[in-house]
């Protein structure tokens, strides 16, 4: 690459900023892609309510209402979750409005490539004689998993007759019966992911995914052409950087790929250097490499999918090794990382601070768009985070199972540190279901933090980073700086969690997190963060990625930081749920 | 793609186009090497596979980044809302 002049140089800077400035004018609200974000945001998720909202699953408030009355009578009997308190969960869980008929139409159209081993051909065709050949396989798998859970029911009826013929007096009786029904929850649990296997269907994935881009680029081009931006080059192309997204979800889709952890940022990030640093990004496509307008955009929809209800879903020990540890480790890191490593920019060390802390790649993308930083500090975060992320999902559980740490415990530790949700269930389903849940549970809590933390980061860098030694900054300065796409995110957040709260749980269950949530919003807002890091790929340059790396400064903070994270979650999860909240453990 | 279209290096004379030509290959052959000669290797240590085999005969989406794209925080989520709404009673006594 050529040597800018330093003035050039300068200018090119403040463009790769994540964030533009904000005046206040009336026409900002159709003029800056902030606001724009927030439309469009807006608009794909009323578009999802509207779907999914009136078409709720058949039955369902009778199927709510019976399930209930069963768990309600069990729990009143029993001394533990009977088989019919685990039958009821299950049909309340089976409740998804993705399962309409045009929540299934919506999830063909969206489908990403699909899984593949060898033959990537696999991610976007299968013809009918190969999906049933994997339909016959999957079937003798699932027969076996099928006798399992059979066998392990039938064993855990007789110990539950026998614990209720002594009428729930007898502890012995009642603990084997616990164990036997918690056996059959594992078979059941492994039997109903193999069944997954028997329903495989032929597919020709390259239509839909050439309506997507179809419908991405005038979903996008819209706002383009409002801005004043022209939209025939935007769409032309944005054809090239649908297609690196494509590739970047075809390398996140290969199974090798999926088992340790590397997902499509890192792909889309990949592929869009391996192109800017070799052959260069092509003119014609720099239009569509539109990084921030991807993110703030997707950003909203990621708002609709933070849910505050979920950080009591597992009492007050959640709260405290999920919401009390990590803003400590996050404020802790950061002047770990200002005072003693001196990062030199600000932005990359909030920007790994957060990754680190909060849950990786979604914390990063957020706070970095909060505050500012620049493409390749955010690449550089979402680096460490998948290193990091993939020892810690193999040597973690390894660990915990070695040392012989209750699973419990080790799930509450696992889910308060690995950075990435999926290495987290990974990690927690390789111990036990009790570790999963736990551990899920504990990472969902604390992706809920996101939203929090973007706005206190967003206000922080508004009103003291970002302004001169002694500068005293107004109110309405602040309003002028804040990036406005961070009060769509957390108004999406606070919108949907009132909404959820006010439908109940089940019901909004079945409607808003497996309807408008996971059958809209999760789908376009993977698609638009993964134009996202395609767009950052397509505008990095290896050198410079090199530069903010100088010294290993940010694997130090990372390091340092996580080993820090490590041991303050371990010894809270310790105190919260075996020693001050111990009655809640014995529930789990 | 025509070459007049690169930008972003300087001089599009023939033998700076067969270098980026040459680092663009050699680029995707270590992206394949890694995606099938490494990877499968990475897999295949005895501290790997166990946890390997797992999330594939499970199909667990371990390189997603958010819990709405994983399935088991689904199912956790619903467990917890349960167990905590009708906890067997005796159970506390």
């Amino acid at each position: 690459m050529a040597e800018q002049p330093e003035e050039q140089k300068g200018t090119n800077e403040q463009e790769e900023v994540v964030i533009d400035k904000a005046r206040g004018q009336l026409s900002d609200l159709w003029k800056k892609e902030d606001y724009w974000a927030i439309w469009l945001g807006f608009a794909m998720l009323i578009f999802g309510m509207l779907i999914y909202f009136n078409n709720p699953p058949a039955k369902m408030n009778e199927i709510i209402d019976n399930a209930n009355k069963i768990m309600a009578a069990e729990s009143e009997k029993a001394t533990f979750k009977t088989i019919e308190w685990y039958k009821a969960s299950d049909k309340k869980k089976k409740l998804k409005a993705t399962g309409s008929p045009i929540g299934k139409k919506i999830k063909t159209f969206t489908n990403k490539p699909h899984s593949w081993k060898t033959n990537p051909l696999e991610a976007f065709f299968m013809g009918s004689d190969a999906a049933e050949a994997k339909k016959k396989k999957g079937e003798k798998k699932y027969d076996a998993a099928r006798l399992q859970e059979e066998s392990t029911l039938a064993a855990a009826t007789s110990a539950q007759a026998a614990a209720t013929a002594a009428s729930y007096a007898n502890p012995d009786l009642n603990k084997k019966a616990k164990e036997s029904i918690e056996t059959w929850r594992n078979s059941h649990s492994k039997a109903s992911k193999v069944k997954k296997k028997t329903k495989v269907k032929p597919y020709n994935q390259i239509f839909p995914l050439i309506g997507m881009m179809i419908v991405l680029g005038i979903f996008f081009g819209i706002g383009m052409h409002v801005m004043g931006n022209n939209i025939v080059q935007f769409l032309i192309g944005f054809t090239f950087v649908f297609f690196i997204a494509v590739l970047a979800y075809l390398g996140s889709s290969q199974a090798t790929m999926k088992s340790i952890g590397i997902g499509y940022p890192a792909w889309g990030i990949l592929f869009g250097m391996i192109i800017s640093n070799t052959i260069g990004t092509p003119k014609w496509v720099k239009p569509a490499v539109q990084t921030e307008y991807y993110i703030k955009t997707g950003l909203v929809l990621l708002g609709a999918e933070i849910l505050f209800s979920k950080i009591l879903l597992i009492g007050i020990p959640g709260i405290f090794v999920a919401w009390v540890v990590t803003p400590i480790v996050l404020v802790t890191t950061y002047i770990f990382g200002q005072k003693i490593v001196k990062i030199p920019s600000k932005t990359l060390n909030m920007t790994i601070s957060a990754d680190m802390s909060v849950c990786g790649v979604s914390a990063a993308i957020a706070t970095a768009a909060a505050c500012r930083a620049k493409k390749e500090e955010l690449t550089l975060a979402v680096g460490l985070s998948l290193v990091f992320t993939s020892v810690m999902m193999i040597i973690m559980p390894m660990f915990i199972k070695a040392v012989g740490m209750p699973h419990i415990l080790g799930g509450a530790w696992m889910g308060g540190t690995i950075d990435a949700t999926g290495a987290v269930a990974a990690a927690g389903a390789f111990l036990s279901d009790k570790a999963l849940y736990v551990a899920a549970t504990i990472k969902m809590i604390q992706n809920v933090l996101i939203g929090v933390i973007a706005f206190c980061v967003a206000f922080y860098w508004c009103a003291r980073v970002e302004c001169a030694p002694g500068q005293k900054i107004h109110a309405v300065e602040i309003w002028h700086r804040f990036p406005k796409f961070v009060l769509g995110f957390i108004a999406a957040s606070i919108i949907f969690s009132l909404i959820y709260q006010g439908m109940g749980s089940d019901a909004a269950y079945a409607l808003v997190d497996h309807g408008a949530i996971r059958g809209m919003s999760k789908i376009f807002r993977g698609w638009f963060f993964c134009l996202a890091f395609v767009s950052i790929g397509l505008a990095t340059n290896f050198k410079e990625l090199a530069d903010y790396f100088a010294g290993g400064k940010p694997l130090i903070l990372y390091a340092c930081g996580q080993s820090f994270n490590l041991a303050f979650t371990l010894l809270m999860a310790y105190i919260m749920f075996y020693k001050v909240f111990y009655h809640i453990t014995e529930k789990i | 793609m025509s070459i007049k279209d690169l930008n972003t290096h300087p001089g599009n004379d023939e033998a700076g186009m067969i270098r980026r030509v040459f680092w663009l290959s050699a680029c995707i052959c270590f992206v394949l090497v890694f995606m099938f000669l490494i990877g499968p290797l990475i897999i295949k240590a005895p501290w790997v596979r166990p946890i390997a085999e797992m999330i594939e005969e499970q199909d667990i989406e371990a390189n997603m980044f958010f819990y709405t794209e994983v399935e088991e925080f689904s199912d956790a989520d619903s467990f917890f809302r349960d167990t905590m709404k009708y906890t067997p009673r005796k159970e506390n006594r």
